[in-house]
């Protein structure tokens, strides 16, 4: 449906942009999981025909959106990062204004806007201005505005950034309801992997501007097949320890967490008695010991050497 | 572009800080400036020094025998012919310009030289007069031919200056008006030959002959209370145009603006959308500021209803430049890449077009440059032709600098088209 042929985009000389290549099929939820800076908002720029690409190409069901920006803008709805909305207009003439730049008019847009209001649980305050708003109920409308005209393909830029977790859980079951039940579309990116975790069949990992790895979760997460995670819980953190368990053999990454410490090592490397071992020697207390499946955060960890949110 | 204009307009409506600035502050500063600053703007004609040259060729004496020797040879009767000859006599337009220009009234600030031709014009070259009186040879007989007997041509006193400065159009009012009130007396001593016979002719006398007094106590009567209602209202309209500039930085910023590309919309309607909200919200403004400030210190008492339309004729127009102007500092906006430079650059020509147009400091205190500069500033240009309108300046004297405004605010919007994104791309 919707495909992007080696994207690129260079400004002033700095590649922002390097070769991506997705695509999303009709119905599917992808996610795009990425660090700031990697290049996701401006992929998303240039999917969405707002930036030109210094070379590559995006096509909606095989036509260029470069050379037919308005067939893409007719599909689409995107959800961008910052709140795209009017603080001096209430949600109701927010979601009103946005429907007649679309086209919409009269009863049917009244129609569509309550249709909205009650999906994004906000129909009571319809008449509060947005400005009064909390972040999260500020996300919500951010997100009914981009799908006033039922877009077949929805974007979504970080939508739950710095939100309290009802309005959360709210959005999240936002989108899985588009997807699953009116099969829109979803490109959706975060910074939290659960999010991705839980919305999307596919995802692409990007980085440096590069699409550095892709596919379901499952296949992303046999990447680390060949390796385990140990969640050790110390009594407290002794960073001699720490340089102790990096230096062993078949010991590929340690991290100090808030939990702990994170031990990931190759699989079936027969390491526990050691790392008990150096903790003794180092007078630590070992509390409790988890040996993990590896999560797409290990994954993510793994291919870029640093967490999300770093 | 409705759409956009009724949320543009909300938003400004509802954004309460912005309101008390844009209708209490100027308010306020029209007291404050109004009192504190009035002897700068009623006094300025204290300021004002006229050196003009005076090139008196008409000699009055000798035209006013020649017209009653002609007079003799009309087929009048005995008592039309002196009563003719009397309002002549009591009735010499030269002599009577040299006693405008020569009165106490005007010597204050009016310096007449008498010159010969040649002499003036090396003046006037040299800049050490502000311009030339010319009163033709024959004037006088050719003025009471034409007054009194509706015979001949019309007899014409030329101004000749090379600067269209304060001073010469102060100059060409006071002669304007005395002209007018030549005209005047003229027609009224006609009709009391026609209905009174001779012995009226002696109330002619009394007519008031100083003409040009009546413009001059015009120049006089700007009041310090007009002068900053209209200055202050003017620049707080102006300053609208950058407020539309810097609500866009939040638009683009926070990706509004972006949403709306995405709609397919085309950025134009977009663009005029802004140059529509401050049309009319500076329209709202001045109108507010005037009235308001109409009542409260009585600033165009008995004015009638033609002096009204002008006034308004002429803030419409400021109002189509104002909104070109927002539409200019929109388009530049989006087209630079710092947003906060071209706020910058658009809340310094605020003011620097504040402080030349006269709206920050009186126009009578600026020097000449300044004040030719001031007037190609949209509000510069307003406010000369608002004062020129409280002073008795005809719709034919507005047509130059309303023309003038309408080539700036073309010349604008068709910047601001060619500058914004008009392809929808950021």
């Amino acid at each position: 449906m919707l495909e992007t042929v080696e994207l690129r985009k260079v400004y002033k000389g700095k590649t922002a942009v390097d070769e991506v290549s997705l695509y999303l099929d009709h119905g599917e939820s992808v996610g795009l999981i990425g660090p700031n800076g990697a290049g996701k908002s401006t992929t998303i720029s240039m999917i969405s025909s707002l930036l030109k690409p210094t070379s590559g190409d995006v096509r909606l069901n095989g036509k260029s959106v470069i050379k037919h920006p308005q067939e893409i803008r007719k599909v689409l709805g995107v959800v961008p990062q910052q709140i795209a909305l009017y603080e001096e207009l209430s949600s109701y003439e927010n979601l009103k204004f946005f429907g007649h730049v679309y086209g919409l008019r009269g009863k049917a847009l009244d129609m569509k806007i309550q249709q909205l209001l009650e999906m994004v649980g906000l129909r009571e305050r319809q008449k509060e201005l947005i400005k009064t708003y909390s972040g999260g109920m500020k996300r919500r409308i951010n997100i009914a505005a981009a799908l006033l005209h039922d877009p077949q393909i929805v974007i979504m830029d970080e939508p739950t950034v710095g939100i309290d977790p009802q309005s959360r859980n709210h959005i999240l079951e936002t989108v899985r309801l588009l997807n699953r039940e009116k099969g829109t579309t979803v490109l959706y990116t975060s910074h939290y992997m659960e999010e991705v975790e839980q919305l999307c069949n596919r995802m692409y990992i990007m980085d440096h501007g590069r699409i550095i790895a892709s596919g379901t979760k499952e296949e992303l997460q046999r990447i680390l097949s060949g390796e385990d995670t140990f969640l050790i819980q110390l009594n407290h953190q002794n960073p001699n320890l720490t340089s102790e368990l990096l230096a062993m053999e078949n010991v590929r990454q340690v991290e100090e967490t808030s939990e702990g410490l994170k031990l990931i090592a190759a699989k079936n490397s027969r390491i526990l008695s050691k790392i008990v071992q150096a903790a003794e020697g180092h007078q630590v207390q070992i509390l409790n010991i988890h040996i993990q499946s590896p999560s797409l955060e290990d994954v993510f960890l793994h291919l870029t050497g640093r967490t999300l949110r770093d | 572009m409705n759409v956009f204009f009724k949320k543009d307009f909300l938003v400004y409506w509802r954004d309460r800080k912005e309101m008390l600035i844009a209708f209490i502050l100027p308010l306020v500063l029209v007291v404050i400036l109004g009192f504190a600053l009035s002897g700068w703007v009623e006094n300025s004609n204290e300021n004002i020094e006229i050196k003009a040259a005076l090139v008196m060729l008409d000699q009055s004496k000798e035209g006013l025998e020649r017209f009653q020797y002609k007079l003799n040879s009309l087929p009048l009767t005995a008592d039309e012919k002196t009563a003719i000859s009397k309002a002549a006599e009591a009735f010499i337009p030269g002599a009577m310009l040299l006693d405008m220009l020569n009165s106490d009234e005007t010597k204050g600030f009016l310096n007449i030289t008498q010159l010969d031709e040649e002499s003036a014009l090396k003046q006037l070259n040299e800049e050490k007069v502000d311009a030339i009186i010319l009163v033709p040879e024959g004037y006088t007989e050719a003025a009471l031919n034409s007054l009194l007997l509706r015979k001949g041509g019309e007899a014409e006193i030329t101004l000749t200056a090379d600067t269209d400065s304060l001073n010469v159009q102060v100059l060409q009012n006071m002669l304007d008006s005395f002209l007018s009130d030549v005209n005047n007396q003229a027609a009224l001593s006609s009709a009391s030959r026609s209905y009174g016979g001779a012995e009226i002719s002696g109330a002619e006398a009394s007519l008031p002959l100083v003409g040009g007094m009546e413009q001059m106590e015009g120049v006089e009567m700007i009041t310090s209370f007009q002068y900053f209602a209209l200055a202050i209202s003017i620049f707080f309209a102006l300053s609208v145009s950058t407020t539309t500039a810097s609500k866009s930085i939040t638009e683009k910023r926070e990706q509004v603006f972006m949403r709306i590309l995405l709609a397919g919309t085309h950025p134009l309607r977009y663009l005029a959308g802004k140059a529509a909200s401050t049309f009319c919200m500076s329209v709202l403004q001045l109108a507010v500021l005037l009235v308001i400030s109409h009542f409260i210190y009585d600033l165009f008492p008995g004015k009638s209803l033609e002096f009204w339309i002008g006034l308004s004729f002429i803030l419409i127009m400021l109002c189509l430049a104002i909104a070109a102007l927002a539409a200019l500092y929109t388009a530049m906006l989006f087209r630079m890449k710092d947003a906060d430079v071209a706020s910058g650059i658009s809340f310094l020509l605020l003011i620097v077009f504040g402080i030349i147009g006269g709206n920050l400091v009186p126009i009578y205190i600026l020097p000449d440059w300044a004040i030719s500069l001031g007037n190609v500033t949209p509000n510069g240009l307003a406010l000369s032709m608002l004062l020129q309108w409280i002073q008795g300046s005809s719709f034919d004297d507005l047509w130059q600098p309303v023309f003038y405004q309408a080539i700036f605010c073309v010349a604008i919007v068709g910047a601001s088209v060619w500058i914004f994104p008009r392809r929808g791309r950021l």
